[in-house]
């Protein structure tokens, strides 16, 4: 489980400072998949990103199973939440078993455990060992690499799962067919995640609720029916217009 | 080239933790030309032929500054100044013209100041003067410095670098002259500047009066008429504490005392740089011709002429392993210190401006004087340990500036991911940044190979051999071969460390990328 209470971040700047996220409360229960939706600049990733401590929060709390995160020690707590960013940030002077087996190698698995982990997550994510344990990422195609970013998010096997614009830089035909594997991935792991998307379809189609962020508020949150039947304001609205409407359960 | 084997490096790991000066009782400088090599040749076959002290050579030590200081820290015991050198450059006095009054206030000051002794002087004066091609000065009817004025513009002065810039020298002379501002001399190395008003290409050099290649060239001495050149009458200068140790020494230099007048003094340059004698023979000559070398033990330690053809006989091997020697020990510690202060600044990257400013600080810092800096420094002195240190600065800057780059370069989105995913800063470094940084930090170790191997060359001022031997000494010597044999091995040898380093650089890239 993740709460964040009242959580705010201020950046100085050379004018003053920016609360690039003010004031923020949600709850993301167990199991459950949140996500965060708004235009770039409305503090939707650096909400999350406090999560996994890449950023202090100036006030408030937030906390992972119970426990503030500042009391956790920040590699334990990392480790025990997958994080998926849009380029896939992988090693590219590594294979595609090492990235995903480097952090069991880091927690002392023995190499054959490592190995097995690395095949059993290839297969996960529909890439067949044998083809593509020994490439580098160089020698993939985006959602190729996507596909292996989020199989090493999973290595430790994370109670959480953080993602930033995990499918943003896919081609339309590339991200259809991954949210559809995704979708039966989340069936399947039952992780608590939070993904971060500026896509309303995305959001309907990949999240149990949606927390709506712009200026770095919290505008709504709830359910994809709870937004439909009251939409909280027009920056609400105008992103309800903007989705396909048929979209969700195509 | 013999292999560098252990033994041979064991050699040398010796030849640079022995302290400077080590075994010998007594150690004679010198700096980098041909007369005041064949001087200190002269006062040290003349110690030895009389005494049982051990005495080591430094000479070819590269200019003023260098062997003054060397002689302050104790590194060298004596070697032969000029009186004029001592005033202008050492006391930074002005304006003299009697060389009494010169010999004798720069003995008072010496001894007052640095506890250093000036001896009886040789009896020569080693003056600056202006020679111009007999031809020229025929035309133009030049006899006297005065002369020149009307003509400044025309003519074309090649004038030696520490001429130039000297008090003594170029400025002060163009004042006391009144020359025209229109006047304007190049540069040159002394050697070559005689090779080029020979075949015309300059009209005046600057030269000396005892300078052997006066009656090889077909050149006039100008009458300094308005008396400008400072007295430069040369004499040894010892420490005080020298003398008190060894006091046999004194009487001994006393008796080179008047032996040697300007026309002598020529005759025993041309020797060496007409005649290819060794400095070494050369002394010997005069030594044995002057009857200085008998009634005592002549025998003991006596060089033997035949045996040293050339003024420099180190085996081309032995400066190529030095130099080798010199570069890699110097590259080696700049990459144990540079790589670590380089990571280190990306942690911390407020300090990374002012760091690798001050690195690059010293890069600017000509090569010669940051040299010369380290001789006064304790433990250093002239030598192996010098050059090091001052190759090992020069080497900081390329290695410290690619490695923090190389790191600080490595793609935002796979540092974030290695932050977020829970790699501690210690694993993200060894795994992540390093690898993909190694490439750039081997461009950087490469660079610092390259120009530590040039800069390298200038060891030999301080002493310190390798390539830059041959290089000097065949420029004071006029000797184009010598120069080469220098030269080439080291410009190969760049080209081969470019070459190698470059191949470790491509083998250092990580796969994949």
């Amino acid at each position: 489980m993740i709460e964040l209470a009242h959580v705010t971040k201020v950046y100085p700047t050379d004018t003053g400072e920016v609360r690039a996220v003010d004031d923020v409360s949600f709850t993301v229960d167990e199991g459950e998949t949140l996500c965060l939706i708004g235009t770039s600049g409305s503090g939707k990733t650096t909400a999350m990103r406090m999560i996994n401590r890449l950023e202090e929060p100036t006030t408030g709390t937030v906390r992972t199973g119970g426990r503030p995160v500042t009391e956790q020690d920040a590699t334990m707590l990392r480790r025990s939440i997958g994080y998926v960013i849009q380029r896939g940030g992988l090693f590219p002077h590594m294979t595609v078993a090492r990235n995903i087996g480097l952090l069991c190698e880091l927690e002392g698995y023995e190499t054959a455990r490592t190995t097995s982990r690395v095949q059993e997550l290839l297969d996960l994510v529909g890439l067949p060992p044998d083809t593509y344990q020994s490439r580098y990422p160089r020698e993939l195609s985006g959602g190729q690499q996507q596909r292996v970013s989020v199989a090493r998010a999973l290595a430790l096997d994370p109670p959480i799962v953080l993602m930033d614009e995990p499918f943003g830089a896919l081609d339309p035909l590339t991200r259809r067919q991954l949210h559809r594997e995704f979708l039966s991935l989340q069936d399947i792991l039952d992780k608590t995640m939070v993904i971060v998307t500026h896509d309303m379809d995305e959001a309907f189609l990949l999240g149990d609720r949606i927390g709506v962020m712009d200026a770095g508020k919290m505008v709504q949150c709830g359910t994809a029916d709870e937004l439909r039947a009251a939409p909280a304001n027009d920056f609400v609205r105008d992103l309800l217009e903007a989705a396909t409407p048929e979209a969700p359960g195509a | 080239m013999r292999s560098p084997g252990p033994a041979a490096l064991a050699a040398l790991c010796a030849m640079l933790t022995a302290g400077p000066a080590a075994a010998a009782d007594l150690v004679v400088g010198s700096k980098n030309f041909t007369e005041n090599r064949i001087l200190a040749e002269m006062m040290a076959q003349l110690i030895e032929a009389h005494t049982d002290l051990e005495v080591e050579r430094r000479t070819n030590l590269g200019g003023t500054m260098v062997v003054f200081a060397a002689l302050q820290s104790g590194d060298i015991d004596l070697y032969p100044e000029y009186t004029g050198t001592g005033w202008a450059i050492v006391l930074k006095r002005q304006g003299t013209r009697d060389a009494l009054e010169t010999y004798v206030t720069v003995a008072r000051e010496y001894q007052a100041r640095y506890g250093l002794i000036w001896l009886s002087p040789f009896g020569f004066e080693n003056s600056y003067a202006i020679a111009v091609r007999d031809d020229v000065a025929d035309r133009l009817s030049l006899r006297r410095i005065s002369d020149l004025t009307p003509h400044l513009s025309t003519l074309r002065l090649g004038l030696s670098h520490e001429f130039l810039r000297r008090e003594d020298g170029w400025p002060g002379l163009a004042r006391a002259y009144q020359f025209p501002a229109a006047a304007t001399p190049t540069g040159m190395e002394h050697g070559l500047a005689y090779e080029a008003i020979d075949s015309g290409r300059i009209d005046i050099v600057d030269t000396w009066t005892t300078d052997g290649k006066l009656a090889r060239f077909d050149v006039t001495v100008l009458e300094d008429d308005h008396q400008f050149f400072p007295p430069y009458d040369c004499a040894p200068v010892i420490r005080q504490g020298t003398l008190a140790a060894h006091p046999e020494v004194g009487p001994l230099l006393a008796r080179l005392a008047f032996k040697i007048d300007n026309r002598r003094m020529q005759r025993i340059n041309a020797l060496v740089e007409a005649e290819g004698l060794s400095f070494a023979a050369a002394a010997h000559r005069f030594l044995d011709e002057a009857g200085l070398l008998q009634a005592g033990a002549a025998a003991k330690s006596a060089p033997t002429p035949a045996a040293a053809p050339t003024p420099t006989g180190t085996p081309l091997a032995q400066l190529l392993l030095t130099h080798v020697w010199l570069t890699f020990l110097a590259l080696l510690l700049a990459a144990l210190g540079g790589i670590p202060l380089g990571l280190w600044l990306t942690r911390h990257p407020r300090f990374a401006g002012p760091v690798i400013g001050a690195t690059g600080v010293i890069q600017t810092v000509p090569s010669l004087a940051l040299l010369a800096f380290m001789i006064p420094i304790p433990g250093l002195g002239l030598g192996s340990r010098s050059a090091v240190l001052a190759l090992f600065l020069y080497a900081l800057l390329p290695i410290v500036r690619n490695t923090y780059t190389g790191v600080t370069e490595v793609d935002a989105d796979i540092v974030d991911a290695a932050r977020g995913m829970g790699l501690t800063d210690r694993q993200r470094l060894v795994l992540v940044e390093l690898p993909l940084a190694s490439r750039t930090i081997m461009a950087g170790i490469r660079t610092s190979a390259v120009i530590g191997i040039g800069i390298a060359t200038l060891a030999a001022f301080i002493g310190a051999g390798g390539l830059g031997d041959p290089i000097i000494t065949g420029l004071q010597l006029n000797d184009t071969a010598m120069v080469l044999r220098g030269a080439v091995p080291a410009a190969l040898l760049a080209v081969v460390a470019d070459v190698a380093l470059g191949l470790v650089e491509r083998r250092l890239a990580p796969p994949g990328t």
